[in-house]
């Protein structure tokens, strides 16, 4: 992707002016959508993204810089540019490039290219047809398809020479349920970090039919009671409730500022024994969150962060390490080459537990039950997250009750760990997620087994 | 880069290759931005991008591709991707690719002035900005984030129509947050900023100042018992809430069945105090530009007057359709994205109450000083709403402690209609280059809030 002799002089240029470090970091990706509004394809797009981005660290300050112009004069003046802010001189050397081999654990069986534009078209219609058969109250249909291919070269001062290819496919339907004004949707979503082979097997028909039938579901569903009380947290996709109480807040690049509550609380109790939780990019066979190699070229790690309660460790790039003294754990990623890459999630989760689902539900005398979760945000220095609910059920003594519809669910994080109180055996790592933070939009996906909080806001609303 | 090299190219590319219209989109894109920790800069980025984006219409559908690698390859790509993908669109409504607007009005987006600020200046005021949050108060014992960065976008549309036009913006925004610590470890942030033309309005103190003010005014916050509430949002708050249903505004939303506004036109949509316009000719803002992404001539349009609903947001697609000429609305909310519906500058029109005023007329009630979750917590179709919120309990018409862990819900169309009031104060900082939506502060009659 890059001249090595290029590579070199582009690094040397960049440390001209006494960096301490310097890599590149070059992307291509390729690019297809296609959107369908009201089952009938509405717009198709395809294209590539093409950049370099150059990085220089100034102690422990960064100087970034990209382009897409990747001739030899530009870039030789893009690193000239950048490494002119260098304020501080350290001494270092430039190690010799050399490849690092490193195992690509996602599969691509089925190349995108090799699918026909009206094959992908028809799975999905497959779908809208059968999510508008399930109820004349199926009033509108958005649905997507989306895939990426992604070549990396990842090159820097200490050797490191690191091709990768990454790719995901996806797509997604969402079926809106009206009757008159009041309007309920249901999203459902399949895709993986693999080839076109993601959808084999795929039964698009009940899919459709899924999304429909919640839809529905919500349309006479009354709204949750607001207030404070138990909230039981489904298996799987459940878990932004953990990416957002908790996941955000283990990023080194929040802890070196000292902007998250669990900046100090390493070796403290922050749950109860029965919680474990861990980061894990390792993972093989297409997981959404998984990956080859970091986007400073460190391999993925399965990081323990928190162990039978107590927090072990966040999740650190090269730059956050430098700052905190800690080795990195192959967690730096970005978006693209248009940001700096900083410490992420990859596929996080709380390890499963003893009780069965049953047993969770029959011990909450009067609670929520959160099956289908949609997106949330936090803020790591107060802990204040959100997320939304976008199919829940009420528990009545100990029994799962009637539908309930339009609820957020907020907190605290460190309370919201502290006071999840039964796990059930049921584990689940679930689908394509993406979350979004200071180096841009990263693929993610988070697990767990049911999960019961004994306390959380819930923002119902009450009739009219 | 040879620019009208380039576009001769590929057009003759197009035609050869059969396309029946086609349009060249590009846009060139400088930044500089510098963060400030602890009195150091903590990062330093510059960017150059440039990129192009093709459309072209086969047997009358529309295909789109779009690059950043700009090679021997490029012509032929677009071309064919543009092909491929124009072959399996189905949309019966017809997109147009527009000859252009005999005259284009002068509007203000750009400051020569801006790109002349040297970079040390630049770093200097970031520093300065972080140095006064901290000197607040003790209490405020972090900065967590203190940037400044500073754009120049230049758009260029040519199109085999004829249309040949290009516009430069720039802008220069700063924003810092402010980290407080009191009582019992309780943290809390907010945050303020500029953003302009005009480097020499940016105060970096003042900003700093007000960043670290807002934060300590929320140190001992607590819930409020679930219950209906009257509700003041401030003005960003009361943003942030209008930017999210700007989409129901769209008249492609409407004409596909995703907007609960369609049919509603000259019917009352909103109180009477409410009015709303669309103006991409305001001097400075955001989303100011001389023309829409097909090259449509910008204008001010009003959107709900005194609470009757006057006129959607068109491009040439949807407009053509019922007759009557675009409002200006047809934009690429992103370089590869393909022509859609967005609004420019969005706003409430401002009433005559200050903030305070408002306060006082509610007597009893709830501030919302900021929402969280818009992007999850809200049905943009439905207009169902849960967010998490944070602001100030209010009795007897003054602010009696701050309040947070709570959730707000509603319905925003129900909402529009319970506007009891509109503030003095528009506030339209920190906005978007489309659907850059403003508000005063608003009272509304009730919201569903749940705490303790």
């Amino acid at each position: 992707m890059l001249d090595k002799n290029l590579a070199n002089d582009v690094l040397t240029a960049a440390m001209s002016t006494g960096g301490a470090f310097a890599e590149i970091f070059v992307e291509e990706t390729a690019r297809n959508v296609i959107s369908l509004i009201n089952n009938t394809v509405e717009k198709s797009r395809s294209g590539i993204d093409y950049g370099v981005g150059i990085r220089i660290f100034d102690g422990t300050n960064a100087v970034y810089a990209y382009t897409n112009d990747t001739d030899r004069d530009s870039l030789l003046a893009v690193a000239k540019e950048a490494a002119k802010a260098v304020k501080t001189s350290t001494p270092s050397t430039i190690k010799g490039l050399s490849i690092l081999n490193f195992t690509k654990i996602s599969p691509m069986g089925i190349p995108y290219n090799t699918v026909p534009r009206k094959q992908i078209v028809d799975m999905l219609k497959q779908a809208g047809l059968a999510a508008y058969a399930t109820s004349k109250e199926i009033t509108q249909l958005t649905s997507m398809y989306r895939d990426t291919l992604t070549n990396v070269l990842i090159c820097n001062t200490e050797g490191i020479w690191a091709e990768d290819t990454r790719n995901y496919t996806r797509m997604w339907i969402d079926a809106v349920a009206s009757s008159g004004d009041d309007k309920q949707t249901m999203f459902k979503s399949k895709g993986g970090q693999m080839g076109f082979e993601a959808y084999e097997g795929h039964d698009f028909i009940a899919w459709g039919r899924e999304a429909a039938e919640g839809a529905v579901k919500m349309l006479h569903a009354k709204y949750a009671p607001g207030g404070k009380y138990p909230v039981i947290v489904s298996k799987g996709e459940g878990a932004v409730l953990l990416h957002e109480a908790c996941g955000h807040s283990l990023e080194a690049e929040a802890v070196a500022k000292k902007a998250t509550e669990f900046a100090d609380k390493i070796g403290q109790k922050v749950a109860r024994d029965i919680v474990t939780v861990v980061d894990d990019g390792t993972i093989p066979g297409g997981k959404w969150g998984s990956i080859n190699i970091d986007d400073e070229g460190h391999l993925p790690q399965k990081n323990v962060l928190v162990e039978n309660g107590i927090l072990k460790g966040f999740l650190v790039d090269k730059l956050n390490g430098l700052r905190l003294n800690l080795s990195p754990t192959g967690s730096a990623r970005r978006e693209s080459y248009r940001y700096a890459p900083t410490s992420r999630m990859t596929n996080t989760y709380i390890e499963g537990g003893t009780s069965s689902f049953d047993e969770i539900i029959s011990a909450t005398e009067f609670g929520l039950f959160a099956k289908a979760i949609g997106g949330g945000s936090v803020d790591e220095a107060t802990g204040e997250f959100n997320f939304s609910v976008d199919e829940a059920y009420m528990i009545r003594n100990g029994k799962l009750a009637e539908p309930v519809r339009g609820a957020s669910l907020i907190g605290k994080g460190s309370e919201v760990m502290a006071n999840i109180d039964m796990l059930g055996n049921d584990f689940e790592l679930a689908g394509e997620g993406s979350c979004g933070a200071a180096s841009g939009w990263v693929p993610t996906s988070e697990g767990q087994p049911t999960t019961r909080v004994s306390e959380m806001t819930v923002g119902g609303r009450s009739e009219e | 880069m040879d620019l009208k090299n380039f576009k001769d190219k590929l057009f003759t590319a197009a035609q050869a290759a059969g396309l029946e219209e086609y349009e060249l989109y590009c846009k060139r894109k400088v930044a500089f931005e510098v963060s400030i920790f602890e009195g150091e800069i903590d990062e330093y980025k510059n960017e150059r991008s440039f990129g192009v984006c093709f459309r072209g219409k086969v047997n009358g559908k529309m295909g789109y591709a779009f690059s950043e690698k700009i090679d021997d390859g490029v012509i032929a790509f677009l071309v064919e991707s543009v092909k491929q993908n124009a072959s399996i669109i189905e949309d019966e409504e017809e997109e147009f690719i527009y000859p252009g607007d005999a005259t284009y009005p002068e509007v203000v987006c750009y400051n020569p002035k801006t790109n002349e600020i040297p970079t040390d200046a630049k770093i200097e005021a970031a520093i300065k900005m972080e140095r006064a949050t901290l000197d607040v108060d003790e209490k405020v014992d972090n900065v967590p984030y203190c940037a400044l960065d500073n754009t120049e976008v230049e758009v260029y549309i040519a199109n085999s129509k004829g249309l040949d036009v290009g516009y430069k913006s720039n802008r220069i925004c700063g924003v810092v947050e402010a980290q407080v610590e009191g009582e019992d470890e309780q943290v809390k942030t907010a945050y303020d900023g500029y953003d302009g033309l005009d480097f020499t309005k940016f105060d970096p103190v003042a900003i700093g100042q007000s960043a670290a003010k807002k934060a300590l005014a929320m140190l001992g916050a607590s819930p409020v018992p679930s219950a209906k509430y009257p509700v003041v949002f401030e003005a960003k708050a009361a943003s942030e809430m209008l930017e999210t249903w700007v989409g129901a505004f769209s008249a492609e939303k409407a004409h596909k069945g995703f907007s609960i506004l369609a049919g509603k036109l000259n019917e009352k949509i909103a109180a009477d105090c409410v009015t709303i316009i669309d103006d991409p000719l305001l001097a400075g803002q955001e989303a100011t530009v001389p023309f829409d992404s097909e090259g449509v001539a910008s204008r001010t349009k009003t959107v709900i007057e005194n609470g009757t609903f006057k006129t959607f947001l068109h491009n040439t697609k949807t407009a053509r359709k019922e007759g009557i000429p675009s409002t200006g609305n047809g934009f690429k909310t992103d370089l590869e994205m393909p022509i859609e519906i967005a609004a420019t500058n969005f706003y409430i029109k401002p009433g005559t109450q200050s903030h305070d005023d408002l306060i006082k007329t509610m007597g009893d009630g709830i501030v919302i000083s900021v929402v969280e979750g818009l992007h999850s917590g809200a049905n943009e179709t439905s207009g169902d709403f849960s967010l998490s919120a944070t602001g100030f309990l209010v009795e007897e018409g003054k602010i009696a402690r701050p309040v947070d862990q709570i959730t707000i819900s509603g319905n925003f169309f129900t909402m529009l209609k319970d506007i009891q009031a509109v503030g003095s104060n528009l506030n339209f900082k920190l906005g978007n280059d489309t659907n850059n939506a403003a508000s005063p502060s608003i009272y509304i009659k009730s919201l569903d809030i749940a705490g303790s």
